[in-house]
């Protein structure tokens, strides 16, 4: 287990990251979510050892990652940055990747690569956006580490591109089974493949959840104004954001709603994309 | 199969019904294999754990039956169990909501039971 104990980090004058605490369970697939400045990709950051935290620990199975090496070995960061050689061949970075990490799934890599239209001596440097982010993903997918981390992985690809890798985000996945975290603004895209969300929000986990509870995670209610007045100070339900329409009010609420509702409140579950936003938007959707 | 991701029934349950209608249509039949939780999850890109947890749903229900070592099977007596619990959930749920609306909108039972019998003929 990958856990974050009270993790803190400042950038300049701004709190990037303030006293998160989350885990990452062994073979789950999650998708970190937030807005852009949430803190998402300042996490992933120190848990792949690019900047240290301020305060707090971040252990792996007990023993803190932080500057070290046979830990960070377990694990894979895939970011905006291209840490490796930007005019060698790919299959010589593969080299490189399997040396380090101990191994690296070729036969994978070699599908993936074809399905992208890039070649095995094609040289990074040279290639597109979209190819640049396709060679990320397989670094990160073929590699034999226990917990993977992408950030913002479909970032550059276009439709097509995306489908692609989360199908063979799945297929890596079933290959050999291991934690992988994907940080992505995709949210809706990646609904069907995450088991598990982690929502961030100015610096701070707001939520974490099964996806399989997402029903109970909250709804919108419509209804008359009058109605719906008479019905949130009967029950104060936690509500994240209110619109009116005409003399409907519709409320989108935190949580399930208890119990039968009075006639002429029309109930709607949340996908996961809706509630993120309703999460993350302050009450100012 | 195709699923929804309003939230409305999550996902695993979807995986559930769909295959539960397969079996009811007859067109996954009584001791075939079921298609394993990896080819569900890769071709509908689904997380394998929500197809799984589908599947044991289908487990508890009497319907799919594992075979150690080899996948999932269709149990005998699925398909007719199916085809009752979907008898169940038409009248006691859908055909009830459906009464519930036509009072609402003050149609009588005379008029709802003349339109069931004229869509039988």
């Amino acid at each position: 287990m990958l856990s974050l104990t009270n993790v803190s980090k400042r950038f300049g004058g701004h709190d990037a990251v303030r006293a998160v605490n989350v885990q990452f369970q062994p073979g789950v697939i999650y998708g970190l979510l937030g807005k852009n400045g949430a803190g998402k990709t300042s996490v992933l950051s120190m848990i792949g050892n690019r900047t240290l935290p301020d305060s707090g620990t971040i252990l792996l199975d007990g023993v803190s990652v932080v500057d070290d090496a046979p830990a960070q070995r377990r694990m894979f960061l895939s970011n905006e940055a291209w840490p490796y050689p930007l005019y060698s061949t790919l299959s010589g970075i593969f080299s490189l990747v399997a040396y380090y990490y101990g191994d690296f799934d070729r036969e994978l890599a070699g599908r993936m690569l074809r399905s992208f239209g890039i070649g095995p001596a094609d040289r990074f440097g040279r290639l597109s956006e979209g190819k640049r982010q396709a060679v990320k993903a397989i670094l990160a997918l073929c590699t034999p580490t226990d917990y993977v981390m992408c950030d913002e992985p479909t970032k550059g690809l276009d439709a097509t591109g995306r489908e692609t890798l989360y199908r063979y985000i799945l297929e890596a996945y079933d290959r050999r089974e291991r934690t992988i975290i994907l940080s992505t603004h995709a949210i809706a895209e990646v609904e069907g493949i995450i088991e598990h969300a982690v929502v961030l929000d100015g610096g701070t986990v707001l939520e974490s959840f099964d996806l399989s509870n997402l029903v109970n995670q909250g709804v919108t209610l419509t209804a008359e104004r009058g109605v719906m007045d008479s019905y949130l100070d009967k029950t104060h339900p936690r509500v994240m954001s209110r619109q009116s329409l005409g003399n409907l009010s519709i409320v989108a609420v935190h949580g399930t709603v208890r119990g039968d509702l009075p006639a002429g409140i029309v109930s709607r579950p949340l996908d996961l994309q809706s509630y993120v936003i309703q999460l993350t938007s302050g009450g100012n959707l | 199969m195709r699923f929804d991701y309003s939230g409305a029934t999550p996902l695993f349950r979807q995986v559930a019904e769909q295959i539960g209608d397969a079996m009811a249509a007859g067109s996954l039949a009584e001791g075939s294999q079921v298609p394993s939780t990896t080819e569900i999850s890769t071709v509908y890109t689904i997380n394998p754990a929500t197809v799984l947890k589908g599947m044991n749903l289908l487990v508890t229900q009497g319907l799919l039956e594992k075979r150690r070592g080899i996948g999932m099977f269709v149990s005998a007596g699925a398909q007719e169990k199916m085809r009752s619990m979907q008898r169940d959930r038409l009248l006691n749920e859908q055909v009830v909501d459906v009464v519930e609306q036509a009072k609402r909108l003050g149609i009588t039972a005379a008029q709802l039971t003349e339109v069931i019998e004229r869509s039988y003929r």
